[in-house]
């Protein structure tokens, strides 16, 4: 018998995977697939690629499985793997002081030309990857998971309007960093995003 | 004061952009914006930002998934998001079976011929077309596997490695030929390959020349058992078993370096069978990476999803050799195959240049390109760059 479950909300597929038969592992796998790209892509851009990334998905998922085992009940599973792999993320950055390219030190005039050929996108994902960690948090957590500022705060444990300004300055700071590239070349892109 | 409300406002765009601001913020900010050109640039370029970011989600090698099913005590389903075709399910689970068959097949066969089968007796070499002076010896040494009807004696020939003689002559042949009866057992012997043909001298001064197509051969029991598979070794004559190496470039650049680096990776392998001198057939397999990217939906969301996947393929391959050109044989090659995720093909310009009679290297020009589905869409990653290799034959 082929069970569909897509349309079935995250926490009736929790509590199917609590019950350990074979439906829990289809439950688990369906939950997989929703969100298994936020939470690498979340985890991969926190630790700024690192290859202890893949560890650290994995070990997510092992988590949350498990733990349905001994909880029967949950209303927010994303919340749950975003705060589980946030602290395998935090842990393995003390573990490691890591140290990464600061946005404020980049100068594209004393830059790779071959960035001068490189998509918005790709540029993109480099300013993100040298912003500071906070600002970097907060803008996957909204642009790649699509949190409101209120559930960021809560994930964060911080206020929302702090979520706020931190978000603006993140997206002030990529800004400022692409503005080479966002003048009057983008200009005839606008038209297609609208 | 100015760039302190502009500031304000910058926040209220990216609060806006987020679906985070009440109506009166709004309201207060497009009415703002209407009389500021830098407060709409800005607007243009925090969408160019955000629309951008979203396109960059990554997908999880399909290998994680694998393990944390493990880890969890179940195999792996595949996900729905991973590309699969009635093809890639074939070459996964009989395809590959029968290849990796018949490569060990070939190979164990290989290895037996080569180091226990041939042992050459003669290596002496005569102009075909000068006749044959020596008359037909009265004892001849063979192998062990010659007819019943002779019977062997202890004694040893000096040059010949055989270690049986026979005393009987050879039987008459009925013939018109004026020609010595030497000739004729040889025209006989051709015409039974599978006996493994004798030594024809007595000693020193009696020694019979083969010709230069002639080979003798030893036997030894281990090669016994595969003398029923390969009886005629006509058919090893034409095989040979290629190395190659891939260097090339993805068409696409996803900026992505692949999970993992297979120690094999970007390198290939090849039985190749020479119909004749310009044509050759081959079956391949070989390890490379592909850079794919594609847009598709992921959890309803429309995304540019890029990774780098490292493909093992296997496939057959047709070959046409051109005449030489100052010891170049230039050569044309074009291979389909298949992946796990779907069909795969190759075609190769290039030299080949022989070091010996058996050996020769190669260099060439290469196009790959890999077609898969992905949510009901057919993509490709094509690839193009420089291989080459070496081939030695059985």
């Amino acid at each position: 018998m082929k069970h569909n479950l897509k349309n079935i909300k995250d926490e009736e597929l929790f509590l199917l995977m609590a019950k350990g038969d074979k439906l829990s592992f289809l439950a688990f796998e369906e939950l997989y697939n929703r969100y298994s790209s936020k939470i690498y892509t979340y985890i991969r851009k926190i630790l700024n690629n690192s290859p202890a990334s893949d560890d650290i998905f994995q070990e997510t998922f092992i988590r949350f499985y498990e733990f349905s085992k001994k909880c029967k009940e949950m209303t927010n599973v994303i919340g749950f793997l975003i705060k589980t792999a946030r602290n395998l993320c935090l842990n393995e950055k003390n573990s490691k002081n890591s140290s990464h390219l600061d946005i404020s030190n980049f100068n594209f005039a004393y830059y790779d030309k071959s960035y001068e050929k490189k998509e918005i996108n790709e540029l993109i994902n480099i300013g993100l990857d040298a912003l500071p960690d906070k600002y970097r948090e907060v803008l996957v957590l909204r642009e790649f998971m699509d949190f409101s500022y209120q559930e960021i705060a809560d994930i964060l444990g911080i206020s929302m309007p702090v979520v706020r300004i931190r978000i603006f300055r993140a997206k002030n700071k990529l800004r400022e960093f692409l503005a080479p590239f966002l003048t009057e070349n983008e200009k005839n892109k606008i038209g297609k995003i609208k | 004061m100015n760039d302190f409300l502009n500031i304000n406002y910058s926040e209220k765009i990216v609060a806006f952009l987020d679906g985070e601001l009440d109506a009166a913020e709004r309201e207060s900010l497009f009415l703002t914006m209407a009389s500021s050109p830098q407060l709409q640039e800005e607007m243009r370029q925090q969408i160019i930002i955000s629309q951008s970011l979203k396109k960059s989600l990554l997908i999880p090698p399909e290998t994680l998934k694998n393990n944390i099913f493990a880890a969890i005590g179940v195999a792996s389903v595949p996900a729905p998001n991973t590309p699969k075709t009635v093809y890639s399910k074939l070459l996964n689970k009989r395809l590959t079976l029968i290849l990796s068959s018949l490569l060990l097949l070939l190979l164990v066969s290989f290895v037996s011929y080569q180091f226990f089968d041939n042992e050459p007796l003669q290596a002496n070499k005569t102009n075909t077309s000068a006749p044959i002076k020596h008359d037909l010896p009265k004892e001849i040494p063979i192998t062990s596997s010659f007819s019943e009807n002779y019977q062997a004696t202890p004694k040893q020939i000096s040059k010949s490695k055989s270690s049986t003689v026979i005393t009987k002559p050879i039987p008459e042949v009925n013939t018109n030929s004026s020609q010595s009866s030497e000739l004729l057992a040889i025209a006989q012997e051709e015409q039974s390959p599978s006996l493994d043909i004798p030594a024809y001298f007595i000693d020193e001064s009696d020694i019979f020349e083969p010709n230069s197509n002639f080979t003798f051969k030893k036997k030894k029991r281990f090669s016994q058992i595969f003398e029923t598979v390969f009886t005629k070794t006509e058919f090893l004559d034409n095989l040979s078993m290629q190395i190659r190496f891939f260097e090339a470039k993805n068409f696409v650049n996803a900026n992505i370096k692949p999970i993992s680096e297979p120690i094999l990776n970007n390198f290939g392998f090849a039985i190749i069978y020479d119909i004749d001198n310009n044509n050759s057939v081959a079956i391949e397999l070989g390890q490379e990476d592909f850079v794919q990217k594609f847009k598709g939906n992921l959890d309803e969301f429309p995304a540019l999803i890029k990774q780098n996947y490292t493909a093992f393929w296997a496939g057959a391959s047709y070959q046409y050799t051109f005449e030489d050109y100052r010891s170049i044989s230039p050569f044309v090659r074009g291979m389909i195959g298949g992946t796990r995720i779907g069909p795969v093909s190759k075609i190769i310009i290039g030299g080949k240049y022989y070091l010996t009679n058996k050996i020769y290297v190669f260099a060439g020009f290469e196009n790959t390109g890999l077609f898969y589905e992905f949510q009901n869409k057919w993509h490709s990653s094509l690839k193009s760059g420089l291989s080459g290799g070496v081939s030695v034959k059985f």
